[in-house]
Formats: C-alpha cells, structure tokens, sequence
C-alpha cells in the first residue's frame, strides 16, 4: 500500500500522533477511512429525526418562547406587517393573536376614517356585525391583555395599513375572515 | 445571533432560545451517543436526556468552553452511564460476547473486500481507540477536541488514535495480496489482545 497522488497528504496528523509512515501506507489508509466516511462509520440521524427529536423534548422541557410582547410594541412599530408576512404559515398557531388583529385592525380604521380598500372597510364591518357569539367571545377575549397595549398606538398601526399595498392588506383580512368560520372571500 | 445570546436567553427563562441550541447541535450529539450505543433507540434516549441535562444544568455553563464541546461531554457521559446501566441489568458476559463477535465478523473475511475487512476492524477496535479515531477522521474534531470530548489528557487521546490506526493497518496488511486467511485471524486475535490489555 502506497500513498498516491490525489490522496489527501495526512503527514502533519501523522506526525501530530507520532505515528511513522516511511511508506505511504497509513496516509493511504487514512484516506481509505476518510474518502467513504458513510461505509465506516460517519453517523447521520436518520430522515426527520431534528422533528421527531423537538417533539419529544418539548414534552419534557418548557421550550416556548419568553413572553415579550411590551418590547415587541415599543421595539418594533412594524410588527403588524411582520404578523401578516408570517400568518400564513404562522396561523394554525396564533388564531388568538389573529383574532386580535381583526379587531384591531377594525377599531383603526373606524377610528381613523382610514380608507383603504372599500371592499377590505365592507369585510370588516361585516365581520362585526356577522360574527357569531363564540366569535365575538374570542375576539374580546383575545383584546383583553394585548388589545389595550396595541391600543395605546393605534395611528401607527394606522398608519402602518395605509402604507400597505391593499392587495395584501385585503389578503391578510381575508385569513382573518376565514380563521373565524367566513367562507367566502372578499 | 450568536451562542453567547442564545445562553444568556436561556438563562433569562426563554426556552425557544435552547430550542435553536439544539437545532444547531443534534447532529452531533446524535452522533456521539450513536457511536456508543450503536443503535438508534438507545442513542435517541442518550440525546434527549443529554440536552434535559444541559438545559438543568444552563445556570452552571460559564462560557469557558464552547456550549458544542459541553454538549459532548454530557452526552459521553450520559452514554457510559447508559452503558453501565444496560451492561448491570443485563447481566452479560462482556467479555464472552465481545470474543464471540470478533469470531462471528470472522467467519465471512474470506471472501470479503478490503473496505469490508476494515469496517469490521473498526466495529473490533477497543472503545476508546475507535471513538478516538471515528472522532478525528469522520468528524474532523482536534486531538484537543477529542480530549475534551473523551474527558481523557491530551495525549491519552493521542495514543488512542495512534493504537487505532496501528491496529487497522495490521489487519489490512494482513488482508491484502490474498494472504492466508489465517495470517487475517491473527491479525484479529492479535487485535483482541490489545483490547484484553486495554481493558
């Protein structure tokens, strides 16, 4: 066994653990080892194993995340376009905080006089008057704590909608709309 | 956001912080608990208890060494207890099974490659020389870093390595150029003496 050209030169590792290869062989050997890791022992867990493994330790450790929502508010006056960039993958796990921005996103308006889209001011609307009881349940009961923060700055997020290209303002109404039972769009 | 961060996160209470932590690091300590345990289900338990462990033990971890070279040593050492655990339960002979599996890996090197041959030398190393070397080749660690994983010196290490490629060049040697198979067989049995002495 010789050490050949294209192999990998292993001489300083070899010397790191004093080891002497006069002939070539341990680089040789070294480079049999490491070209087909997979064949001698390279351990990758297996194909959803990082999933598999997440839920499992979720059942034994409190792995949420800290409650930061008055720093969110103050730190981040943008964060009603961030919740609507990310509701659509976000949405089966944040209904609540859904719900509290239909409201918010109603009272802002009528507040303001906001004209966004006509159809977007109708959806809204229509949405309080049209809302079932449990529906109207949730929407107060998710306003309780974070409404009353949210509120104290409701011309940025006032502000924050007019800005918005309506197309996406009426899309991110429209998940609202279905997340409380609305089947039809706009 | 850098580990530093995420710790002191984690400190603070905020366990979406060690979630990321153990994202970024699950390969590896899958990895290590693998090449103890050498199957699936037994590392698994090893990787959940070895990150439980380490996030008990967050408040204890100063920074002094990175959170991956902690990682390892809770994970090495939650494997030998496992180990140890499996081994008193099942009351085996370590010593009848380990000399029969050398046999048994044996029986089929005649008509084996050469690629075949050493894998079985690497399954017949002594523990420390095979994770010695499987940590520095396959996972490119530092002799420093797998002293540190191993929680042995440095030169403890070192001489794992060195034992573990002199080993797998005997029985290479010994399997090339269609040798004797018995030259092969006392090769192996010159390979279990090292371990009989390592142990």
């Amino acid at each position: 066994m010789t050490a050949k050209n294209d192999e990998y030169d292993y001489k300083d590792l070899l010397l790191e653990a004093e080891l002497s290869d006069e002939t070539g062989e341990l680089n040789s050997l070294l480079n049999e080892l490491s070209s087909a890791p997979a064949k001698y022992g390279h351990v990758e867990p297996p194909a959803g194993y990082e999933n598999q493994l997440m839920a499992a330790l979720r059942t034994r450790l409190p792995l949420e995340a800290k409650p930061q929502v008055e720093s969110t508010r103050s730190t981040n006056p943008g964060f009603l376009s961030n919740w609507m960039a990310s509701s659509k993958m976000a949405w089966s796990f944040s209904g609540a905080m859904a719900v509290f921005v239909a409201v918010m996103a109603f009272q802002t308006l009528r507040q303001s006089e906001l004209k966004l889209e006509e159809q977007g001011s109708d959806f809204l609307a229509q949405t309080a008057q049209r809302g079932s009881s449990e529906a109207v349940e949730r929407w107060l009961a998710s306003v309780a704590d974070l409404g009353v923060q949210a509120q104290n700055s409701p011309s940025a997020m006032a502000q924050e909608l007019s800005n918005m290209d309506p197309v996406v303002a009426n899309q991110a109404l429209e998940d609202v709309a279905r997340s409380l039972g609305y089947k039809e769009g706009i | 956001m850098d580990e530093q961060e995420l710790i002191a996160r984690v400190k603070k209470g905020d366990g979406s912080a060690f979630e990321i932590l153990v994202r970024l690091h699950y390969r590896v300590a899958y990895a290590m608990a693998f090449r103890y345990m050498r199957d699936h289900g037994a590392a698994d338990d090893v990787v959940q208890d070895s990150f439980v462990k380490a996030f008990n033990a967050i408040e204890s971890f100063r920074g002094d060494s990175a959170f991956k070279s902690w990682l390892i040593r809770i994970t090495v050492n939650t494997a030998k207890n496992a180990l140890r655990s499996k081994h008193n339960r099942d009351r085996v002979d370590l010593e009848e099974v380990e000399m029969g599996s050398v046999k048994g890996n044996f029986q089929g090197l005649e008509k084996a490659q050469t690629s075949e041959i050493l894998k079985a030398a690497i399954d017949q190393l002594p523990e420390k020389q095979r994770i010695a070397l499987e940590l520095r080749i396959f996972e490119d660690m530092s002799f420093k870093e797998v002293a540190a994983a191993m929680e042995s010196p440095f030169d403890t290490a070192k001489a794992n390595f060195r034992h573990a490629v002199m080993n797998l060049r005997k029985i290479l040697e010994a399997s090339q150029g269609g040798r004797a198979l018995e030259e092969i067989r006392q090769a192996f049995e010159s390979l279990q003496e090292d371990y009989d002495h390592d142990r």
